[in-house]
């Protein structure tokens, strides 16, 4: 009796995590399949915490009037190729549909004599992006309301450990704690999406929310990918800033210690307007040619539009703004030390065009997806809706044809006791000074943005202690078992992005190699899989299809 | 990082506990009611869930930053 072991949640389709990827999924689910029990299960909050939600949510939208297969190229473009084509072709020619049916079900566009307003952003050429006038948080919510109303069972606070499966592989679900309680859970289902964002490194701010979902897959055997890329920008450490890019385009520029401008010497075309990725790199040669500290001046922007930067339309930004000068008298005008800054890998579960992982049962949505490794402001969210409704639809059509799958109690036992055995005497803010020891490895500028096979090696090296010190650790509390088991998924998580980086021998995106500077269309058009086998890494390369945009000719033999 | 819960304001409606993203309040018992506490404000990621939702108003939330290492 599996009721015995724990608490039991029986579902047609589960989905794990409750942001865009999540919401949509669970929606699509339910749409494709009335009559099939759909669960969400997250973590926290379905609505009001995640990346989601304290995000802009500008989102990608291509209207019937739009070129579709432009908007296509620009993203597979944008991505050097890096990019499942199919699959964004879908995501993209669903996006129209999906912004109606949110408007329908409450939210607020901004639109004029009709027509939605949008704008184009960094990176992307033709294809435009538009927000909910309340941001994300208005954004989930709403989506949220209509999960409710459709009759979705939402379940919070439930920190997933595990992925079930049987005996043939087949993944029956999941298995996780109740977040306050520790009472342990079932949560048996025929189709499993995985939706719980990427591993990030609490960099800062609510970015320190962290998705464990694509180590949960590649410990149950799913191939990833991606994880030799990443999310690189400036950033300091002093405050939160999102508005870079328009302070840019007010005037403001980066520069060294010296109080010289440096952009220029490094993207000639675009100076301080190149991709956050390429002021990543040129701060990094900029430090390297002994010129540091550098500094992002403010106090180029007009007194007239300083104003702006003080008001956000996303709530937690907004009272960020104003309680930097009132209550840390910080004057975000003037010039700011910066850094450039490791923000998130791009490590996701790959899929087919269907958001089916490698392993039967699992599906996967959102940023723990790998539709592509870069997805510029707005190709989040818009990756994270357009994902969410194919995996919804594709583990629904599975949930309907087979039959409940067999969970052993065995299994379910064992991993409970696996969890009860992370319990124990522990001294409380052991696993925080862990997180420390990986954030210092992981943040160096000489790893996670210039790569050499060398450095890379030596780093996997040094995460083996940390990993030592993380399995004789023990928890005292629910709380500190869900930051261990973070903090063992962000160890893991490195540990692949340092074996990936030394497998891609080129440059190419975030993905920067001192060793191989230049990016090799012909040999390296290709995803970089990685797949746990016997308790290690095997890694594997693929070929990247090409059915819609053509490779490069550089890259024909 | 989450500073102070002025508890005479508190009505005890219990919303910034599930609220808050990174588990830092807890609701408690004393006596016959719940009031919430701050368990770990280390783990706090300044979102300014709490202060912005809680309906007394009574969450102050410092826009101060944790110490994170630096990429040199
Ligand atoms: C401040 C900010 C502004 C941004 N602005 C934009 C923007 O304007 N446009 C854009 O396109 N992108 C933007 N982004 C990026 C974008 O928000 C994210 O990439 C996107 O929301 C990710 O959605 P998701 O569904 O994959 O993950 P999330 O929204 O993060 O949801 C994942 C959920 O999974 C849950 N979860 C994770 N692990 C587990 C587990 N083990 N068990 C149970 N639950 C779990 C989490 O609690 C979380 O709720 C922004 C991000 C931030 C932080
Ligand atoms: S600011 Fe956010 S993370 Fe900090 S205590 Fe409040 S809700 Fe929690
Ligand atoms: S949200 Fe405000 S009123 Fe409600 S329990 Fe928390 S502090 Fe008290």
């Amino acid at each position: 009796m599996l009721e015995k072991i724990g608490r039991l949640i029986d579902s047609d389709v589960l989905v794990v995590g409750g942001g865009a990827g999540g919401l949509w999924a669970a929606l699509s689910a339910k749409r494709h399949f009335p009559e099939g029990r759909i669960t969400l299960v997250d973590a926290h909050m379905v609505g009001r915490t995640g990346h989601t939600a304290f995000s802009n949510a500008w989102m990608v939208m291509v209207s019937p009037e739009d070129d579709l297969d432009a908007c296509v190229r620009d993203i597979v473009e944008g991505n050097e190729w890096i990019a499942e084509q199919e699959l964004i072709r879908e995501v993209l020619s669903l996006s129209y549909g999906q912004v109606l049916d949110l408007e329908r079900m409450g939210l607020r566009f901004a639109r004029e004599g009709g027509q939605f307003v949008r704008r184009p952003t960094r990176g992307l050429r033709v294809t435009k992006v538009l927000k909910p006038v309340g941001g994300g948080l208005e954004f989930c919510w709403v989506l949220r309301k209509a999960l409710e109303s459709e009759g979705i069972r939402i379940v919070e606070r439930i920190f997933v450990t595990d992925l079930l499966q049987d005996d043939h592989g087949w993944i029956a679900g999941a298995a996780g704690i109740d977040g306050r309680s520790g009472e342990f859970c079932v949560l048996r289902a025929k189709a499993t999406v995985l939706a719980t964002n990427s591993v990030t490194f609490r960099a800062g701010f609510v970015r320190d929310l962290t998705g464990t979902g694509p180590v949960l897959a590649y410990r149950a055997g799913a191939a990833i990918t991606n994880a030799e890329f990443g999310y690189l920008r400036p950033a300091t450490p002093k405050f939160y800033f999102e508005g870079i890019t328009f302070a840019i385009q007010d005037g403001a520029k980066f520069v060294n210690a010296a109080g010289e401008p440096f952009m220029e010497k490094y993207e000639p075309d675009w100076a301080d307007q190149a991709d956050v990725q390429l002021i990543s790199k040129a701060m990094v040669m900029e430090k390297r040619a002994g010129k540091a500290p550098l500094y992002l001046d403010m106090s180029l922007v007009p007194e007239e539009k300083r104003e702006d930067y003080l008001h956000s339309t996303v709530a937690w930004m907004d009272y960020f703004y104003k309680k930097l000068g009132e209550r840390a008298r910080i004057d975000m005008f003037g010039r700011t030390e910066y850094y450039p800054f490791y923000q998130m890998t791009k490590m996701a579960i790959k899929t087919d065009s269907g958001c089916r992982a490698s392993l039967p049962g699992l599906f996967a949505a959102g940023l723990a997806q790998a539709s592509c490794a870069t997805h510029f402001a707005g190709f989040h969210i818009g990756a994270c809706n357009g994902t969410g409704w194919i995996a919804g639809r594709s583990a629904a059509a599975l949930a309907r044809e087979v039959q409940a799958p067999a969970v052993s109690e065995a299994g379910a036992a064992s991993l409970k006791d696996k969890i009860r055995r992370g319990f124990g005497e522990g001294h409380d803010r052991a696993e925080d000074e862990l997180l420390f020891e990986l954030q210092k490895l992981i943040f160096r500028y000489d790893l996670s943005i210039l790569k050499t096979e060398e450095r890379l090696s030596e780093a996997v090296g040094a995460l083996a202690g940390i990993e030592e010190k993380l399995a004789a650790t023990k928890a005292g509390h629910t709380h500190g078992f869900v930051r261990l088991r973070e903090t063992e998924a962000m160890v893991e998580a490195a540990k692949l992005i340092f074996i990936a980086s030394r497998a891609r021998q080129e440059s190419r995106l975030s993905h920067i190699r001192e060793d191989f500077p230049k990016r090799d269309d012909r040999n390296w058009l290709r995803w970089v899989l990685l797949r746990r086998r016997g308790g290690e890494a095997e890694v594997s390369t693929e070929p990247i299809a090409t059915p819609l945009v053509p490779p490069p000719r550089e890259a024909s033999p | 990082m989450i500073v102070d819960i002025e508890l005479d304001k508190c009505t005890s409606c219990g919303l910034c506990d599930p609220i808050c993203p990174a588990d830092v309040i807890h609701m408690e018992r004393n006596g016959d009611r719940e009031f919430p506490a701050i368990k770990y404000p280390e783990h706090c990621v300044t979102c300014f869930n709490c202060e912005i939702f809680c309906p007394t108003q009574c969450i102050d939330v410092h826009p101060i930053v944790r110490r994170r290492p630096l990429p040199w």
